[in-house]
C-alpha cells in the first residue's frame, strides 16, 4: 500500500485553474494526497484500472472525485455516468468543481447522481476558501462508503 | 363581411322602431274610429290593437336590450315589456281555443268602437308572438353549451312568420289562415314586424350563437352565408314562378319537368361555387402555416443559438478571468517581498478589474436568461415582497440611519421571483444612491389612476438624483448615468428592472433632479398576453 495514499481525484484539464487549484490544495496541506486526471479517459482508467493505470488496485479509492465538466474525449456528465454505470464506483463520491451555473447543467449532473454541485468563483480569495472548506468536509467530515 | 358588421346594430335599431310604432297607430286608428287599418272590406286578416300592443312593447323590449349590459333600471323595465308581450301572446292563444270567448282583441275597442265578430284572435299570432316575447326575456341567458335559448325562439318565431309571409306573397290564404277559424289569421303586418323582430334579436348579440357563426371569418362562416340564403330564396322564387306558369295555362308536366331541371342547375352551381370559394380559402390558410412552420424553425434555430452562445458564455469567459485574478493574488502573497508597492497596486487593480468583469458576466447572464425564462403568472403580496426585500438589504443599510416608508401596497398578478427582482433592484438603487444623503429616506408608495384601477407603483429617494437630460439613457443595459468610484454597479439591474416589467406588460419611468433624489414609477398589465 502507497504510504500516501490517494485522497483526491482532480479532473481537470485547463493548466491554469489546474495550477491554481493544485495551488490552493497546497495552501491547505492537501497537495500530497491529489491524484490529477488531465481528461475524462484518463479519470476513468484511474478509477477502474485500466490503460496506464493497468494493474492498479482499484479498491484503494479516493475519498473524493473532483470533476470539472468541460473536458476533452470525455466530457465531465460521460465521466460520472460510467462511474454511476460501474459496481466498483457507483457509490464514489462525486462532486462536480465547474464554471457553468447553467440550470440543465445542474440539473442533469444531479440526475446522474453527483454527491454535490460547485460553481468555481472567479474571486481567487472565494476559490481558496471553497477548496478549504471542500477538503475540509469531504476528507474529514464526511463518511465514505467503504466500496 | 364588414358590410354586415356596420349593419348589424342599425337592423336592431330598425326591428325595434317599427314595431314600437305598431300600437300608437292602431290605437290611432281605434280613436279615429277606423279600427284597422287594413281595413274589414279586404277580407284579409286585420292587426289587432293587442297583438299591436304585444308588438309595441316587444319592440322597446328589443331598444332598451339593444346593446349588451343596460343598467339595472333598464333591464326591468325590459323585462317587464317583454313579459308583456309574452303574456298577451298567451292571451291570445287561450283565446283562439276558447273560439273568442276571452274577446282580447275587442276589450280595447270598448264602447266606442266598432265590434266586429269577424275579427277573431288568430293561433298563428299569438304563438309567434309568444315566441317573440320569450326571446326578448331570455335574450342574454348563455348555456354553457349548445345556442342562446333566446336565439332559438326568435328563429322559431321566424319560421312561423316566414310561412305566413310565402303565403301572402303568392296569394295563398291557406298559409296565413293556416289554423284560425275560417276568418281570422295573420295580418301581414304583424308577419312583417314579427320579422323584423326575429332579425332584431338575432343582431342584438351578434358575438354569441348563430350570428357569430354566421359573421365568423373562418371556413364555417364562408359556408354559411354562401348557402343559408338558398333554402329560403329558391323554394320561394320556384314556388312563385310555378304559379305564374299555371296561371298562363303551360303544361303541368312541362312545369314538373322544368322545375327539376332548374333544381339541378341551381344546387348544383350552389355547390360548385362554396366548393371553389373554400378551396381557395383552404389554400390560402396551407401557404400561411406553411409560411408559419418556417418562420417557427428559424427561430427555435435562432433561440438555440443564443443558448449556445449564453452557455460558452458563461464558462468560458469565466475560466480566463479565475487565472488573472488567481495569479495576482499568488504574486501579491507569495512574492511580496520582492515586489515595490507601486507594483503591489497595479497587481489589486488587475484584480478588481478580473472581479468586475465576472460581475458583468453574471448579470449578462442573468439579463439574457429573463428573457427565455417562461412567466408564472400567480397573485403577489406586493407588501410581502417589498418586505422581504428590504430585509435581504438590511447590510446595504448597516451602520446608516435611513427613514423607510412603506405605504399598504396592493397585490399584483403576475410572476412572483421575477417581480420580487424589480423590487431588490429598485430598492438597492434607493438605497444606493441615497447613502450620501445626511438624513436618507426612502418611500415606496403607489397610487391608482384611470377607470380599471390601473396601479402605478413608486420608490423614491432623497439621493443623488440624475439629470434628466440623460432619462433615455437609464434603462439600457451596461448605462450608467455615475462614475464607477462614486458608486458601484455593472448598469444592468434597471435593464433587468424594464424587461420584466415589459413581460408583464406594463411601463417603466423615472423622474428625478440632480442633488434632490429620483422616483422610479411602474405599471403592470398583468399577464395572459402573447408576451
Amino acid at each position: 500500500m502507497d504510504s500516501n495514499p490517494v485522497e483526491i481525484l482532480l479532473v481537470e484539464d485547463n493548466p491554469n485553474d489546474l495550477r491554481l487549484a493544485l495551488h490552493a490544495f497546497r495552501k491547505h496541506n492537501l497537495a500530497n494526497a491529489v491524484q490529477v486526471a488531465r481528461d475524462g479517459v484518463e479519470a476513468l482508467d484511474y478509477l477502474l484500472g485500466t490503460g496506464p493505470f493497468a494493474g492498479r488496485d482499484v479498491a484503494q479509492r479516493p475519498k473524493v472525485v473532483l470533476l470539472d465538466l468541460k473536458l476533452p474525449l470525455l466530457d465531465g456528465t460521460e465521466v460520472l455516468e460510467r462511474i454511476r454505470s460501474d459496481p466498483r464506483t457507483k457509490t464514489l463520491p462525486v462532486v462536480v468543481l465547474t464554471s457553468s451555473r447553467e440550470e440543465p447543467d445542474i440539473e442533469k449532473c444531479y440526475r446522474l447522481g453527483v454527491n454535490s454541485y460547485i460553481v468555481k468563483p472567479v474571486d481567487f480569495d472565494q476559490f481558496l476558501e471553497v477548496s478549504r472548506q471542500l477538503g475540509f468536509y469531504w476528507l474529514m467530515i464526511n463518511q465514505p462508503p467503504t466500496a | 363581411m364588414p358590410f354586415f358588421r356596420r349593419a348589424i346594430p342599425a337592423v336592431t335599431l330598425v326591428a325595434s322602431l317599427a314595431a314600437s310604432a305598431a300600437g300608437p297607430v292602431v290605437l290611432l286608428g281605434v280613436w279615429l274610429d277606423r279600427p284597422y287599418p287594413d281595413g274589414v272590406a279586404s277580407g284579409r286578416p286585420q292587426l289587432t290593437p293587442a297583438a299591436a300592443i304585444a308588438l309595441t312593447l316587444a319592440g322597446v323590449a328589443l331598444g332598451i336590450q339593444r346593446r349588451e349590459a343596460p343598467s339595472r333600471t333598464r333591464r326591468l323595465v325590459a323585462g317587464a315589456c317583454a313579459a308583456g308581450a309574452t303574456l298577451v301572446g298567451l292571451l291570445i292563444l287561450v283565446d283562439h281555443f276558447a273560439y273568442g270567448t276571452l274577446r282580447t282583441d275587442r276589450f280595447l275597442a270598448g264602447a266606442g268602437g266598432t265590434p266586429n265578430d269577424a275579427v277573431l284572435p288568430s293561433f298563428h299570432t299569438g304563438l309567434t308572438l309568444l315566441l317573440l316575447g320569450s326571446a326578448l326575456l331570455t335574450l342574454d341567458v348563455r348555456p354553457r353549451r349548445g345556442p342562446p335559448p333566446g336565439q332559438c325562439l326568435a328563429l322559431l318565431a321566424g319560421h312561423a312568420v316566414f310561412l305566413v309571409l310565402t303565403g301572402y306573397a303568392f296569394g295563398v290564404p291557406a298559409a296565413y289562415r293556416i289554423t284560425s277559424p275560417p276568418d281570422a289569421g295573420m295580418a301581414l303586418g304583424t308577419a312583417l314586424l314579427g320579422g323584423l323582430l326575429c332579425a332584431g334579436v338575432l343582431c342584438a348579440r351578434p358575438d354569441t350563437g348563430f350570428p357569430a357563426v354566421f359573421l365568423s371569418s373562418g371556413g364555417g362562416g364562408v359556408l354559411v352565408r354562401r348557402l343559408l340564403l338558398a333554402p329560403i330564396l329558391v323554394p320561394v322564387a320556384v314556388g312563385g314562378l310555378r304559379l305564374a306558369l299555371r296561371g298562363a295555362g303551360v303544361d303541368s308536366e312541362l312545369i314538373g319537368w322544368v322545375f327539376g331541371l332548374a333544381y339541378f342547375v341551381v344546387f348544383t352551381s350552389l355547390f360548385w361555387w362554396v366548393a371553389a370559394t373554400v378551396f381557395r380559402a383552404e389554400g390560402g390558410r396551407a401557404r400561411a402555416e406553411a409560411g408559419l412552420r418556417e418562420a417557427n424553425a428559424q427561430l427555435a434555430a435562432a433561440n438555440q443559438e443564443l443558448e449556445a452562445f449564453s452557455y460558452s458564455v458563461s464558462h468560458d469567459l469565466r475560466a480566463p478571468l479565475r487565472s488573472i485574478d488567481g495569479f495576482s493574488r499568488i504574486l501579491l502573497e507569495d512574492f511580496a517581498g520582492s515586489l515595490p508597492d507601486e507594483a503591489k497596486e497595479y497587481l489589486q487593480d488587475v484584480r478588481a478589474s478580473a472581479r468586475h468583469m465576472g460581475q458583468l458576466v453574471d448579470d449578462l447572464l442573468a439579463f439574457a436568461r429573463l428573457s427565455r425564462q417562461p412567466i408564472r403568472a400567480q397573485q403577489v403580496r406586493t407588501g410581502e415582497v417589498v418586505r422581504q426585500c428590504l430585509e435581504e438589504l438590511r447590510a446595504e443599510r448597516e451602520g446608516r440611519q435611513v427613514e423607510l416608508v412603506v405605504a399598504d401596497l396592493p397585490p399584483c398578478t403576475g410572476d412572483a421571483a421575477l417581480l420580487k427582482q424589480v423590487w431588490v433592484n429598485l430598492l438597492a438603487n434607493a438605497l444606493k444612491y441615497s447613502r450620501k444623503a445626511a438624513a436618507a429616506r426612502v418611500e415606496v408608495g403607489f397610487s391608482t389612476a384611470g377607470e380599471a384601477g390601473e396601479v402605478t407603483y413608486f420608490v423614491r429617494d432623497n439621493g443623488v438624483g440624475f439629470d434628466m437630460r440623460y432619462a433615455h439613457k437609464l434603462f439600457g443595459v451596461f448605462q450608467r448615468l455615475h462614475r464607477a468610484e462614486e458608486f458601484e454597479g455593472t448598469g444592468v439591474g434597471l435593464a433587468i428592472v424594464q424587461r420584466v416589467v415589459h413581460r408583464h406588460g406594463g411601463r417603466v419611468w423615472a423622474d428625478a433632479r440632480p442633488g434632490e433624489g429620483a422616483t422610479f414609477f411602474f405599471t403592470l398589465r398583468g399577464v395572459g398576453g402573447g408576451q
